[in-house]
């Protein structure tokens, strides 16, 4: 599977179905490009906060975007590999999860949104139809495909269970549940350099 | 949603979303190949390969910026490459690669517009709109003005395969912008409603296909908007202010079209004329092509500031261009296509899904009646209504668009309309189903209520994505609609039917001209820094198809406009003698008594204590219009003298505005600043770093072009340059009537001189002769 998209959403804690105030992120998020503070070209910072159940607001960026997004109803932060031109799935994904983790704990550590993730569960999608529809047979393989990289990040006693199966019209998911608590810090310095992806 | 029988073989199917065939195809090419009209495809395919030549190097730029922008891929904020992060200008680090146009590179994110004529969408058609804001955007569908699409940060890379997508739908993005006709826009009711004379979707529909990549049309010197209207008095389709605009009438049993041509917003904003009182419907189209063909030939070409039919038809007058088009149309070569549409007339609305039946007492969801009230109204058809769906700053999520779309198959099918309020409407909802689909609206965030209502804020992109935006058009946009939805139930009625709409700057995308209330941005200079403003623009008409258009009466600061909302409703619900009109109010109350209300909002307090007026609304950085780039909102790029040239339109029309209502110190001071400004955009031209001091303005000016005669023309000579001259050295002790009336005038002349004069001079230096810009940053 060669998807052009690719993304994973890490959920706010203690419970993402609660209201979130997200306009400080807009402050939060200039800075990051000020500073920058995430790895790679970072462009604008887009406010959607008018929509419900909407993309929040979104760091956009030319391969990545990090969105503090509403969408499902459920608050996290969704970041998207854009672009992919050929990268490997499992290439794609490790480096998708890393820059997720990386922005959650420089969300975290700047300390003036207030919002805690936890980073035991994720939601992963393959944002490409042509690569990737939603079915039972591209879920197989996309299951199999990534299970190194999710046992490399949560170990191998991770759970994985097919999401958005209610409508084949959404994009192919699949959400992965860690057992241990870790900090994001560390499970994306578990994903360097493919370490532990056997 | 195009359903007639010639389309029916395009019928689309679900590979257009989700390609299932074997062996699989890896390219959207090969999965949708045979599901497109061949002429779209292979024209698709022609863009794909100019789009790699262009990124090989071997296509010039302008020739690839013109071919995109004629398919809808427009640049977008800080495709130059430099973005002001609140701290400094700062370069954005794309990869080095051939620019897609001039100064514009090639990995920025851009803009797709996506063309719908007449506003109408299938539930196929949203659902791979959906796909492709998720798969290529950023997951948001937006609404625009004229019941267009947009999707935003879109990379130029993946534009040839989201039109295929498209184009398996039966959608184009073709002549979406450039100097065509754009989207044919038409009132959403029409089909439905009970003041019209006929439903004019067909005929909307019907003039889209003929007229798309017709030979006829594509020598424009500027962009044509066509809008349909099915009466007169409603606002419908809006066409006093189209380029052109036909209302439906029968007339002895006859089908046929009141046209107007000419009107148009912008800086200047023109009242459509009345080109004929009844144009029979077989004479629709052959008499569009004679009105197509007199533009291509006598529009202005080369000053893009002048090129809008609006120009000509003033220039030359509303009969001399009626007397042309009558000529045109005698020699217009016969076309079988003139009438087949009549024979076997388009099918554009979808037939009901469920029975009429009346809304019964019963169980219904809190909001129920809020919701009913506002966002619902009964159909001509009997036990049927139109539900509008308010969607916030035109705004709606891929998840919401697909639940949208299985509501819309259990309960109104195909019968689905963008608005240019930014807006949906399901149509041929049964009225006994309405407490169930506002069950279901809710469920998907959709059942705002207030649409069309003063929380109803439309707003075009501005700042967030736009690169001429001044101000946060869409910022300000939200923040009102969040303090007016708080507040609704306690406003009164007469101000919760008034109309919000709100423009970045002076061009007028997000129809300002035509609200109770608009706005559009501006800056203002205090102490050293850049402040957003909005210039307040009162009393624009929306009914009579937007049959006048609002005065300006002052700026405030962007963070002060609430308080300016607050303070206008306020003494408009009181003041208001009996059941008057938000315009009317305006016009009795006069611009002087008006800018009193909002005066205590102008003034912007020093930086120290209020750091806030220093930036925008849904922003923090301090403001800037450093980010300012040059617009793409035509078929070639816009010349910096063309953005600020227009300013000096808008200042010279504010002159007159100041002029009608007695205000001649003012009148008079904005006639001299207009000629100011026309004047620093010419030596802009030469000069980028001429101050705004008007000694030097006026000095660079004299010794630039005035002394050298390069301003001069054949038969006024000096003449209009003079007036800036003599207007700087010897300024009026006391402006009367009098005076600000000859300076209006001569401020006029002014700008048309200097147009000319820039012409010329292009023309100069294309031919190899001329000044080189002077830029110290080049030297
Ligand atoms: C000098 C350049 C431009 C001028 C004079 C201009 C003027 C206008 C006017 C008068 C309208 C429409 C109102 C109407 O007729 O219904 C309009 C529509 C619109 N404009 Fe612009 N515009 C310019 C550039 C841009 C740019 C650069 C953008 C942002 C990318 C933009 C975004 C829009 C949008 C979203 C609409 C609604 C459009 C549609 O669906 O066709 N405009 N423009
Ligand atoms: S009005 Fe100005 S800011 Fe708004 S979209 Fe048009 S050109 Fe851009």
């Amino acid at each position: 599977m060669n998807p052009q998209r690719v993304a994973c959403k890490f959920f706010v804690e203690p419970d993402p179905t609660a209201p979130v105030e997200l306009h400080p992120c807009i402050g939060l998020f200039h800075r990051f490009i000020q500073e920058a503070v995430l790895p790679g070209l970072l462009i604008d910072v887009a406010d959607y906060t008018h929509v419900p159940e909407g993309p929040g607001v979104l760091l956009v960026g030319h391969d990545v975007d990090y969105g503090l997004d509403l969408g499902g109803g459920r608050a996290g932060l969704l970041t998207t590999r854009k672009r992919l031109d050929g990268a490997s799935l499992t290439d794609a994904l490790r480096d998708t999860l890393q820059r997720g983790l990386r922005a959650i704990d420089a969300i975290e550590s700047d300390g003036s949104t207030g919002l805690c993730f936890d980073p035991r569960a994720v939601v992963i999608q393959v944002v490409d139809r042509l690569a990737a529809p939603n079915d039972e047979g591209a879920y197989a393989a996309l299951a199999d495909e990534v299970a190194p990289v999710l046992a490399a990040l949560y170990g191998e006693k991770v759970e994985v269970a097919r999401a958005h199966a209610e409508d084949s019209r959404k994009c192919l998911a699949l959400r992965a549940t860690g057992q241990e608590r870790e900090s994001a810090a560390d499970l994306a310095n578990r994903l360097t350099g493919g370490e532990g992806s056997g | 949603m195009i359903q007639g029988a010639d389309r029916a073989s395009r019928e689309p199917q679900f590979m257009a979303t989700t390609p299932s065939s074997t062996p699989s195809p890896s390219t959207w090419k090969e999965a949708l190949a045979g599901q497109m009209d061949s002429g779209w495809e292979s024209e698709i395919d022609d863009f794909e390969s100019q789009s790699v030549l262009r990124s090989q190097g071997k296509l010039d730029e302008k020739v690839f910026a013109e071919t995109r922008l004629r398919r809808g891929v427009y640049g977008q904020r800080y495709d130059n490459g430099k973005r002001h992060d609140g701290t400094a200008e700062r370069p954005l680090a794309f990869e080095d690669r051939p620019t897609k146009g001039p100064d514009t590179l090639w990995d920025a994110p851009g803009m797709q517009r996506i063309k719908i004529p007449f506003g109408g969408v299938s539930p196929e058609q949203l659902e791979v709109l959906a796909a492709l804001s998720e798969e290529y955007s950023d997951g948001i569908l937006h609404v625009t003005t004229r019941q267009d699409f947009q999707l935003h940060y879109i990379h130029i890379g993946d534009t040839p395969d989201l039109m295929r997508r498209l184009a398996a739908v039966d959608i184009t993005t073709r002549e979406a912008c450039g100097n065509s006709v754009r989207n044919i826009t038409a009132c959403p009711l029409a089909g439905v409603c009970k003041t019209e004379a006929f439903d004019i979707s067909p005929y909307a529909e019907a003039m889209m296909r003929f007229l798309l990549g017709h030979p006829d049309v594509q020598d424009f010197g500027r962009k044509f908007k066509p809008a349909f209207s099915g009466c007169e008095h409603e606002a419908c389709g809006l066409v006093q202010m189209h380029d052109a605009g036909y209302v439906s009438r029968v007339v002895d049993g006859k089908r046929g079209f009141k046209v107007v041509v000419g009107g148009g917003l912008g800086p200047v904003p023109h009242q459509a004329k009345v080109l004929s009182e009844f144009t029979p419907e077989e004479e629709l189209l052959p008499q569009t092509q004679a009105v197509a063909r007199v533009f291509a030939r006598l529009g202005e070409k080369r000053n893009r500031g002048r090129a809008r039919i609006k120009f000509l038809v003033a220039k030359i007058g509303i009969e001399e261009f009626r007397r042309l088009v009558e000529e045109e149309r005698k020699i217009l070569p016969k076309d079988e296509r003139w009438t087949e549409f009549l024979k076997d007339m388009p099918r554009t609305g979808g037939d009901a899904v469920r029975d009429a039946a009346s809304l019964v007492a019963g169980d219904r969801q809190e909001g129920f009646d809020a919701w009913l009230a506002t966002n619902v109204k009964p159909q001509r058809q009997e036990g049927y209504s139109v539900v509008t769906l308010n969607l916030p700053l035109g705004d709606i999520t891929a998840d919401q668009t697909r639940a949208l779309v299985d509501l819309a198959r259990a309960y109104c099918g195909d019968n689905i309309r963008t608005t240019v309020e930014q807006n949906i409407v399901l149509r041929f909802v049964s009225d006994a189903d309405l407490p169930e689909v506002h069950r279901r609206l809710d469920a998907i965030g959709l059942a705002a209520p207030g649409a069309e209502t003063i929380v109803d804020v439309t707003s075009c992109p501005g700042t967030d994505t736009c690169k001429l935006g001044i101000a946060a058009s869409r910022g300000l946009g939200a923040e009102l609609r969040q303090r007016l939805a708080a507040k609704s139930a306690s406003l009164p009625q007469a101000v919760t039917d008034l109309k919000i709409k709100i423009s970045g700057c002076f061009n007028s995308c997000g129809q300002h001209h035509v609200a109770d209330i608009g706005f559009y941005g501006n800056s203002r200079k205090i102490e050293g820094r850049t402040v957003p403003h909005f210039q307040v623009i009162l009393g624009g008409q929306w009914t009579e198809n937007a049959g006048s258009y609002g005065m300006a009466v002052g700026s405030v600061p962007s963070k002060a406009i609430p308080q300016a909302v607050d303070a206008l409703t306020d003494a408009y619900a009181h003041g208001r003698e009996g059941a008057e009109g938000f315009a009317a109010w305006v016009k009795r109350m006069g611009k002087r008594n008006v800018r009193e209300l909002i005066k205590p909002f102008m003034a912007v307090p020093p930086y120290a204590e209020g750091p806030d007026f220093y930036a925008d609304w849904s922003d923090v950085r301090e403001f800037t219009i450093g980010d300012l780039g040059v617009g793409e909102c035509a078929g070639e790029v816009v010349s910096l003298f063309g953005i600020e040239v227009v300013r000096a339109e808008s200042e010279a029309f504010d002159a007159q505005v100041a002029l009608d209502d007695g205000d001649y110190e003012a009148a008079e001071d904005l006639a001299f600043r207009a000629m100011l400004t026309a004047a620093r955009a010419l030596v802009r031209t030469e000069y980028i770093d001429v101050t705004e001091d008007p000694d030097d303005i006026v000095s660079e000016f004299r010794s630039r072009f005035f002394d050298n005669e390069r301003f001069f023309d054949r038969f006024a000579r000096g003449k209009f340059g003079q007036y800036l001259l003599d207007r700087h050295a010897d300024p009026p002790a006391d402006a009367g009537r009098d005076h600000a009336a000859a300076r209006v005038e001569e401020a006029q002349l002014f700008i048309e001189a200097a147009h000319a004069c820039e012409v010329r001079v292009s023309a100069e230096l294309a031919a190899g002769g001329g000044v080189p810009i002077e830029n110290p940053a080049d030297a």
